[in-house]
């Protein structure tokens, strides 16, 4: 599971209601991380132009998904895995920074959380991730 | 891309059928034709390719959704109840990674870039059918027949009284805006993709109305379009639901026949035809659409073989 799907995720049996987060990551026995596709750019020329082009997708997949992010519980999250580059929070100015964008596209996507857990902070209610599928399944009473 | 490309990169999959289909899901396979065509009609809306996310919603083997993914959308979520079908459609991702149509945005041999990453989760959606929910009511408002059902003739005003202002009953509740309500089993937030296409269960006896459920929850999980599979004898009812119950834009893309395959042993024929259509659901306004909602765009025969 990537970090921008966890970001995606709310609980929202009518128990959780009051809050609009996702469940936190409290337990990641395995992570997996993708290499750095944009950095790569020691082939020849055209290797430089193709990596231009993937890096240029990247920054604008990022900026595209940056307004639907949960900030707060991106930086939890990326924390939980070990990661602490994040900002505390995104300014105008950095929402623009081509290398931020670069590396947030590098923490959503390129970041899984292959098992572990996620934890309801309102209800307690875990949802487990194997083999990097969480598992979301709601009984029928929970989201009535 | 061209069709035949698309279809070639889609038969290549090793898990297009089912082995073993769960009768409950209503589990029978997509024919690469199908999903293909889908595929196509998104993009030339500018619903599908690079720029936009995707959720198959009840994705089975992911033969729809993987279609997206095979034609550069960004990121295409696949989501299903079934821990087995989510395996399958898992082997069919690893084989688009190992071919370099998912992976990183790095170009493949073509020059094209791939799908930049597809997720698989687990939910399931809540249908709670009218008739559990509402048991003192007088029942009779089913709406439609099973997936296998010979069509609706006969049956005009099945549908009648939804709009009608004595209708409280709490069956009613089905039909409400899909944007009011978002406990409905998937916990993903709203609005987190482009485009969510479904292929839902058409209902049998036991849970009538699950199509309806799943086209509100697709319609809660897309920003801009939804596609979505509906019994061609329910069109006047669902796109009447959409059009002056959810103030939302619906159009009729394709008319497709289903053949669905005897799969059961309570088939008694070899398989059944049944006429569907691919109804898009989208909320920009765009120039006269609103006029041909009723039409048919294209006429399309599909063979699910």
């Amino acid at each position: 599971m990537r970090l921008l799907t966890h970001n995606v995720m709310r609980n929202n049996a009518s128990a959780a209601s009051s809050t609009t987060s996702p469940p936190r990551i409290t337990a990641a026995t395995k992570i997996r991380v993708d290499e750095f596709a944009a950095s790569a750019s020691d082939g020849g020329d055209d290797d430089d132009d193709e990596a231009m082009a993937a890096s240029r997708r990247e920054v604008e997949f990022a900026r595209h998904v940056l307004p639907i992010l949960d900030w707060e519980a991106l930086v939890h999250a990326a924390g939980a895995l070990g990661l602490s580059s994040l900002p505390p929070s995104v300014s105008k100015e950095l929402a623009e920074d081509v290398g931020f964008l670069r590396a947030l596209y590098h923490v959503l996507m390129n970041v899984h959380l292959v098992d572990g857990m996620l934890t309801c902070e309102v209800t307690g209610r875990e949802f487990p991730v194997t083999g990097g599928i969480v598992n979301m399944m709601l009984e029928e009473h929970e989201c009535e | 891309m061209k069709l035949k490309h698309l279809e070639s990169c889609l038969s290549s999959l090793p898990n297009r059928v089912f082995p073993s289909p769960k009768i409950e899901l209503e589990q029978y396979p997509t024919s690469v034709h199908l999903s293909s065509s889908v595929v196509l009609s998104a993009l030339e809306r500018g619903d599908a390719g690079p720029g936009t996310s995707i959720l198959d919603l009840g994705c089975g083997t992911g033969m729809l959704g993987l279609g997206f993914a095979s034609v550069q959308s960004d990121m295409v979520y696949l989501v299903d109840c079934d821990s087995e079908a989510l395996e399958l459609a898992r082997e069919n991702v690893d084989m688009l990674v190992e071919e370099d149509v998912i992976g990183r945005s790095t170009a493949n041999e073509g020059g094209a870039p791939g799908c930049l990453g597809v997720e698989l989760i687990m939910a399931k959606v809540k249908h709670v059918p009218p008739k559990k929910r509402n048991n003192e009511g007088g029942g009779g408002r089913g709406h439609r027949g099973g997936r296998g059902g010979r069509g609706a003739s006969g049956k005009k005003g099945k549908h009648g009284g939804i709009f009608s202002a004595s209708s409280t009953s709490q069956d009613d509740s089905l039909y409400v805006d899909p944007r009011e309500n978002v406990d409905d089993g998937i916990p993903l937030n709203s609005k987190i993709v482009d485009t969510v296409i479904t292929n839902p269960p058409f209902g049998t006896k036991n849970n009538e109305g699950i199509d309806v459920q799943f086209l509100k929850t697709a319609i809660r999980l897309a920003r801009r379009a939804v596609y979505s599979f509906h019994k061609t004898s329910t069109r006047p009812f669902i796109i009447k639901l959409i059009r002056e119950r959810w103030g939302l834009n619906a159009e009729v893309v394709a008319k497709m026949r289903f053949e669905i395959p005897n799969m059961y042993t309570f088939h008694r024929h070899k398989s059944v035809d049944v006429e569907v259509d691919l109804i898009r659901i989208f909320w920009a306004k765009e120039e006269g659409s609103c006029e041909k909602i009723d039409g048919v765009a294209a006429e399309k025969d599909n063979c699910n073989a």
